[in-house]
């Protein structure tokens, strides 16, 4: 960075500070790249950390790697706990995402295809309730709705509520892409005899196929990482799922067991990580700052 | 035998705008058959009506002698040709083609092998595993004309389906679709904008304004003797000039010249009678000298048509317009003589704009033409 040529010097100054602006230009990009390099490395670290912790033998909240073992990775899988744990988080976030696409595919088609007076009304209050129905602030009637629907300490229960919770959003955006494909593929279709099921599995379906892994990507990650829903719902230890076993790795006394939370955290991370890749090099759309076609 | 009658069809669609007013119009077997008219017309409405996509509101359609008012699209054995060809995106041609049958429940390899035949005797051969995407826009309509044969329906629907190609292929495939037509003779009704396509293309045509049929008949008929001065001033590449005048003395005068009354309307018209004068810019000559049934007139502007010129003159009663020949353009500034073919000259009724004529040489609703009897025209 040294290297690069200073710019140009403005026309008019006089050449004795030319050399000034060189140094000041030269002061301020090693002060820019002094910050950036601070600021990666507050978000490095945790990573960091998350990644070599595991590795070490007595981890501490210092990230490095002093005696590297397999260890814990042995232990952890030794453990019948985080075995189930993450298991049913695998079958509460695969569960819900069937139930948020399936009725989420059919309820955007319905919605994009027949008029409805006041539709669009509709739409922006049930986004408006969605947050509702996942906040905190309904969880009490949720937990006596599920009890008195005996759903208390299922993973049934906890699919369909978290399904309730995310299925707004889902037929919101899926709507928006099943309002772009052209309705004469449709009529199309229909002239040539196909039903509405035929017409939704050959032609709609195919289509908007981006816009349903959106929603399934989107619906694993936000499954795969809720706590408060499957933390109130269930009851039994064997049915909870990873990021509420997370909670269970302390001491009797409080103290953070390290070795376990970390080398669990990793293993918690890693399929979110790989979906995210996954959808990126297919689809290549990012989850920040919204969604590219 | 696959005729369509369509009796009293009304459509209202529920913003209250009435597409099609009681429309009546009987399409023989194996016809050509034309829907032309302004946008907004019905037309589009019409053939949606017929192919189902569109419930009537009152009347009947009967395809080959059967009450299909109330049956869905499918079961109508119609195939629709659509203006944007509605190719699915995620299939290649062979799939394209072979969707009806699939929804037929044909077997795979069967449907694809007949999707490839169909698509070769289109002239799609080497093109079978391409996506629509990598097709040329005439490509792309023929892989729709082809999934329209490919489901062997008893009428072929067209909605504009050239309008979305250059100038140039559009000449092209409307020779093809004269040929696919002449191939399989499956009664075809056809609903365009661009009337030399419906001239070159139907062995009939309707033409249609507000929701009704302004005309019925053969593209030689609704040419050269339009019923009423709406499909006068619509039909026509350069409009139809359409002058007021009066019957006087036996003859029709027009200003101050006059001519004889034209043959069509002979018998017809009595003394002192208004009437509109309609005749064609191509069937009007240009003088320069003062002439028997000539309306002296101001050369105005002269546009270049390719072959011949398009002169516009100003006259007493209004804007005329002549096809001239090459040589025989005249200078802008200039003064000559309009003198219309008489026997090719029409007069309308100033009232009513109807044609002046006895009704059977005109108004082909009367009796459809055989398919057999129409061959030779166009």
């Amino acid at each position: 960075m040294v290297a690069e040529p200073a710019p140009a010097p403005a026309p008019g100054p006089a050449p004795l500070s030319d050399t000034r602006w060189v140094v000041r230009a030269l002061v301020a990009r090693v002060q820019f790249y002094v910050f950036i390099a601070l600021v990666a490395a507050f978000f490095a670290l945790p990573m960091a950390w998350l990644v070599l912790a595991p590795f070490e033998a007595h981890p501490s909240l210092v990230a490095g790697l002093t005696q590297p073992t397999l260890r814990n990775f042995v232990d952890i899988f030794r453990n019948p706990a985080v075995r189930e744990s993450l298991l049913n988080s695998v079958v509460l976030a695969l569960g819900t995402m069937v139930v948020v696409v399936a009725a989420a595919a059919l309820a955007a088609y319905a919605l994009s295809r027949v008029r409805l007076p006041g539709r669009n009304v509709i739409l922006y209050v049930l986004l408006l309730f969605s947050s509702v129905v996942t906040g905190s602030a309904a969880m009490v009637p949720i937990f006596l709705l599920a009890y008195d629907l005996h759903l208390i300490n299922t993973l049934t229960g906890v699919i369909l509520v978290l399904a309730g919770g995310l299925l707004p959003a889902a037929i919101f955006i899926l709507k928006d892409f099943m309002d772009s494909t052209p309705a004469s593929y449709e009529e199309s279709a229909r002239v040539f005899g196909a039903g509405p099921f035929q017409i939704l599995r050959d032609i709609v379906v195919p289509l908007v196929r981006p816009g349903l892994a959106v929603i399934a990507v989107w619906t694993i990650v936000t499954v795969w990482s809720s706590f408060l829903t499957p933390f109130i719902l269930l009851r039994d230890p064997t049915l909870t799922p990873a990021a509420v076993q997370i909670y269970s790795f302390y001491s009797a006394g409080g103290t953070a067991n390290l070795r376990l939370i970390s080398t669990f955290g990793l293993l918690y991370t890693i399929p979110v990580v790989v979906m995210y890749l996954v959808v990126q090099t297919r689809y290549g759309f990012r989850f920040y700052g919204g969604l590219k076609r | 035998m696959a005729d369509i009658t369509i009796s009293g069809l009304t459509k209202v669609y529920s913003n209250g705008v009435r597409a099609l007013r009681d429309v009546d119009l009987t399409i023989a077997d194996g016809e050509f058959f034309a829907l032309l008219g302004p946008s907004g017309c019905g037309k589009t409405t019409l053939l949606r009506t017929l192919a189902g996509l569109e419930v009537a509101n009152a009347g009947r359609i009967t395809i080959a002698a059967r009450d299909v008012t109330r049956l869905p699209p499918g079961a109508r054995k119609v195939a629709m040709v659509f203006q944007d060809y509605a190719l699915y995106p995620h299939m290649d041609v062979a799939d394209n083609i072979a969707y009806p049958l699939k929804i037929q429940r044909m077997a795979r390899g069967a449907r694809r092998q007949r999707a490839a035949e169909t698509g070769a005797h289109l002239g799609l051969g080497g093109l079978m595993d391409r996506r629509p995407a990598q097709l040329s826009g005439g490509q792309q309509q023929r892989v729709a004309l082809a999934r329209a044969v490919a489901s062997h329906p008893n009428v072929f629907l067209f909605d504009e389906p050239l309008s979305n190609l250059d100038a140039r292929l559009r000449m092209e495939a409307r020779t093809f679709l004269k040929r696919l037509h002449a191939d399989l003779r499956i009664t075809t009704v056809y609903v365009t904008h661009d009337q030399s396509e419906a001239l070159a293309l139907a062995d009939r045509m309707a033409v249609m304004d507000g929701g009704v049929i302004r005309q019925v008949g053969s593209p030689v008929e609704v040419f050269q003797r339009p019923a009423n001065l709406f499909v006068a001033s619509f039909i026509g590449s350069t409009p139809m000039n359409l002058v007021d005048a009066v019957v006087e003395g036996g003859r029709v005068r027009v200003g101050r010249a006059d001519i004889a009354v034209p043959p069509s309307a002979t018998g017809l018209v009595h003394e002192g009678e208004p009437v509109v004068l309609g005749f064609r810019p191509e069937y009007t000559e240009l003088r320069d000298q003062p002439t028997e049934g000539g309306f002296p007139a101001h050369v105005a502007i002269v546009e270049h048509l390719g072959i011949g010129f398009l002169i516009d003159l100003e006259h007493e009663g209004g804007l005329l317009q002549v096809v001239v020949a090459d040589e025989d353009c005249p200078t802008v500034g200039t003064d000559g003589f309009v003198v219309p073919n008489a026997s090719r000259a029409l007069l309308y009724r100033k009232d009513s704009g109807e044609l002046i004529a006895t009704p059977t040489s005109t108004l082909g609703q009367a009796a459809p033409v055989a398919a057999g009897d129409v061959d030779t025209v166009g």
